[in-house]
C-alpha cells in the first residue's frame, strides 16, 4: 500500500458559541495517498468544510478550536506545527485551497495579475517581470483562451467559469502536493461545472498531485474520484471506493443519499427525500447520529454510537444493521 | 511585449475618465475643483504674479485703498494686501494638506489596527481615540500651540495628532466588515501574513471613505490654522491668512480691506474643498454610481 500524503486521525473541532459548544468535527479519520481524489460528500452543515479548515489550521478561532486529533502530512503533525511553519512550509506551498464561490474570494479592487504575482512574490521571491511571466503561464496552465487580457482584468469583468479557473491558477501557483476544493462548482451553470472538474483531474494527474473534493453533488463524485468518506453529523459514517459505495451502498444514510440524488437524474415526479433534519450539533442524538432518520432504527442505536464494521474491500460502514438483520 | 503595457495604461486612462465621467455630473463639484486649482496656482506663481513681498514694509503709503498699484490695498506698515494672500495661500494651503496626509495616514494606521485585529487593542484605541474625539480640537489646539511654540511646524504637528480620530474610526468601521470577507480567507490560504492582508487586501478596498474625509480634512485645517493665528497664536514670521486678521483686527473699521481679502481667500478654500468632498463622496460611493 503507497504511503499516505495526508492522514487525518481523530480529529475532533468544536465552536465554542453562546448557546453551547458545537461539535462539528466528531472524531473524524481520513487517509489521502498520492494522486488520490478524495470526496468528502455530506449535507450541508455536516462539517465539511470545518474539516478542510481544520487541514490548513483556518478555523476562526475564536470561536473555533481543534480539540483532539492530529493532522499528518509526510510525517508532520500540523495540528501541532507552529504557526510561522504552517505559513512558510504548508498553506498555498503544500496544501492549497480551491474555494466555492470565485466572486467572493478575489478581491474586488485588483488585478487578475497583480493577485496572482503577490502570491508568487511572497512565496517563491520572484522578482516582478519574472513573477509576471510565471502569472501568465500559471493562466495558460488553468487553460485561459487570452491570458494576458485576463491578467489585465478586475474579477468583476470575468465570468464565473473565468474566476474559478483563475482561483485555481491561484491555488497552484507554489505546486501544492495537496488541493482541497471546497465546493469548486456550486457557484457555476453545469456546461461550466464539467470544464472545471475536467481541469481538476488533468492537474491532479498530470502534475502528480491529491485532491481533496468537498461536494454534496453525488454526480461530482462519481465522475472524479477515487474513494470516498460519507460524513453525517461530523462524523464519518461510510468510506470507501467510489464503486463500492454507489454499488453497494451500506450506510442507510449513503443509500438515501443517493435515493434523492437518482430521483433528480431519473426525473421521477417525487422528490426522494431524506427524511427529518440534520440533527442539532450543540445535542446530537445519543447513539448514531443518523438514528432518529433511519428506516432500520434498532434498539441499539439509540444507546450506542457504532463502530466502523467492514463491509467490503477496504469498505466500512459505522453501523450496526450487519449485526442484528445482515444485507 | 509592448502590448500589455499599452493595454494596462488604457484601462488606467479609462478607469481615470469613468471617474472623471461621475465626477462631472456634479455642478458644484466642478466650482469646488475650480476654486481648489485656482488658489494652488495662485500660491505656485506667487513670486511671478506680484512685485511685493508680504513682510515688505513702506510698498506705498499705510492703509492706502485697493488701486491699481496695490490691488487690495495696503496695512498699517505699508504692506501689500495682495502679495499677503497669495504668498498666504502658499502656508495655508500647505498646513491644510500636510495635516490632512499626516492625520489620515495616523488614522489608516490605527483604525486598521483596531479593525483587523480586534479585541482589547480595538478597545484601546478606540478610548484613546473617543479621548481627542470629546476634547474641543480648537482649544486643544490653542493649549498645544502656547506651549510648544507657534511655529508652522508645530501647528501642522497639532493639528495632524488632534484629527485622526475620525479617520481611524471611518477606517476601523471599514476593516470590521472587509476582514470577514471570502478574499481575506484566501490570501489567509495562500499564507498573507497580517500585514499583507492589512495593507495590500483589505485597504484598498477602504480607499473610498478616506478619500472623501481627506479632502474634508484639508478645509477644517485651514480654518483652525486660521482661527490659531487670527488669536495670535500662529507662526510670527510666516504670513498666512489667519496672521493677516490677526494684523486687520485693531483697523477693521478704517481699513476693512485688510480683513475682508485674506477673510475671502479663507473662505473660498475651505469652500473648495467641502465640494470637492461632497462631490467626490457623489463619484466613489458605489451605491450612487449608477444614478
Amino acid at each position: 500500500m503507497t504511503q499516505a500524503l495526508l492522514d487525518i486521525r481523530g480529529l475532533k473541532v468544536q465552536f465554542h458559541t453562546s448557546q453551547g459548544v458545537v461539535r462539528a468535527v466528531d472524531g473524524v479519520d481520513i487517509m489521502i495517498r498520492r494522486r488520490e481524489i478524495i470526496g468528502l460528500v455530506g449535507e450541508s452543515g455536516c462539517g465539511k468544510s470545518t474539516i478542510a479548515h481544520a487541514i490548513t489550521r483556518l478555523i476562526p478561532s475564536p470561536p473555533g478550536r481543534i480539540v483532539a486529533g492530529e493532522v499528518i502530512y509526510q510525517g508532520t503533525d500540523l495540528v501541532r506545527l507552529p504557526e510561522a511553519d504552517m505559513r512558510s512550509r504548508i498553506r498555498g506551498r503544500a496544501i492549497a485551497m480551491v474555494f466555492q464561490d470565485p466572486m467572493t474570494y478575489l478581491n474586488p479592487v485588483m488585478k487578475v495579475r497583480t493577485q496572482l504575482t503577490e502570491t508568487l512574490q511572497v512565496h517563491q521571491n520572484l522578482n516582478g517581470p519574472a513573477a509576471a511571466r510565471k502569472a501568465q503561464e500559471l493562466l495558460e496552465r488553468v487553460q485561459i483562451p487570452s491570458p494576458e487580457r485576463v491578467a489585465n482584468s478586475y474579477p468583476h469583468e470575468l465570468s464565473g467559469g473565468m474566476r474559478q479557473r483563475v482561483l485555481i491558477g491561484m491555488a497552484i501557483s507554489c505546486n501544492p502536493t495537496l488541493l482541497i476544493a471546497d465546493e469548486p462548482t456550486t457557484a457555476l451553470d453545469v456546461t461550466v461545472q464539467a470544464q472545471i472538474l475536467r481541469l481538476l483531474r488533468e492537474l491532479v494527474s498530470d502534475l502528480d498531485r491529491s485532491l481533496l473534493l468537498i461536494t454534496h453533488d453525488l454526480g461530482i463524485v462519481a465522475e472524479l474520484c477515487d474513494r470516498v468518506y460519507v460524513i453525517y453529523c461530523g462524523k464519518v459514517v461510510e468510506h470507501g471506493d467510489v464503486y463500492e459505495i454507489f454499488d453497494a451502498p451500506f450506510h442507510p444514510y449513503t443509500m438515501a443519499l443517493l435515493r434523492s440524488a437518482l430521483s433528480i437524474e431519473e426525473m421521477k415526479d417525487d422528490l426522494v427525500t431524506i427524511e427529518g433534519q440534520v440533527p442539532n450539533l450543540m445535542a446530537p442524538p445519543p447513539g448514531c447520529a443518523f438514528h432518529p432518520r433511519c428506516p432500520y432504527c434498532m434498539d441499539i442505536c439509540r444507546r450506542e454510537a457504532p463502530g466502523p464494521v467492514p463491509v467490503g474491500d477496504g469498505h466500512h460502514a459505522w453501523c450496526f444493521r450487519e449485526m442484528g438483520a445482515s444485507g | 511585449m509592448t502590448a500589455p503595457v499599452r493595454q494596462s495604461k488604457h484601462r488606467a486612462v479609462r478607469a481615470l475618465r469613468e471617474f472623471w465621467r461621475r465626477y462631472r455630473k456634479s455642478r458644484s463639484g466642478l466650482v469646488g475643483l475650480a476654486l481648489v486649482c485656482g488658489l494652488v496656482l495662485l500660491a505656485l506663481l506667487a513670486g511671478a504674479i506680484t512685485s511685493f513681498t508680504p513682510l515688505e514694509t513702506k510698498t506705498g503709503v499705510p492703509f492706502e485703498r485697493p488701486g491699481t498699484v496695490h490691488y487690495f490695498g495696503t496695512d498699517d506698515l505699508g504692506r501689500d494686501v495682495f502679495s499677503g494672500v497669495i504668498f498666504g495661500a502658499r502656508v495655508s494651503l500647505a498646513v491644510g494638506f500636510l495635516a490632512a496626509i499626516t492625520a489620515t495616514n495616523i488614522g489608516i494606521l490605527i483604525g486598521a489596527l483596531a479593525g483587523y485585529f480586534g479585541g482589547w487593542l480595538d478597545d484601546l484605541l478606540m478610548r484613546i481615540a473617543e479621548m481627542f474625539m470629546v476634547v474641543p480640537v480648537f482649544v486643544l489646539a490653542l493649549l498645544l500651540v502656547a506651549l510648544f511654540g507657534p511655529s508652522i511646524g508645530n501647528v501642522v504637528i497639532v493639528l495632524s495628532v488632534l484629527s485622526w480620530p475620525g479617520t481611524a474610526r471611518l477606517v476601523r468601521a471599514e476593516f470590521l466588515s472587509l476582514k470577514h470577507r471570502d478574499f481575506v480567507e484566501a490570501a489567509r490560504s495562500l499564507s498573507a501574513g497580517h500585514l499583507d492582508i492589512i495593507f495590500s487586501e483589505i485597504l484598498p478596498n477602504a480607499l473610498a471613505p478616506v478619500i472623501i474625509t481627506a479632502s474634508l480634512q484639508v478645509a477644517s485645517a485651514i480654518l483652525i490654522e486660521a482661527g490659531l493665528s487670527f488669536l495670535g497664536f500662529g507662526d510670527p514670521n510666516t504670513v498666512s491668512w489667519g496672521l493677516m486678521l490677526y494684523w486687520a483686527q485693531k483697523f477693521i473699521r478704517h481699513a476693512p480691506w485688510m480683513a475682508i481679502f485674506p477673510g475671502l481667500a479663507i473662505s473660498l478654500a475651505t469652500l473648495g474643498f467641502n465640494l470637492i468632498g461632497d462631490a467626490l463622496n457623489d463619484a466613489l460611493n458605489p451605491r450612487l454610481k449608477e444614478r
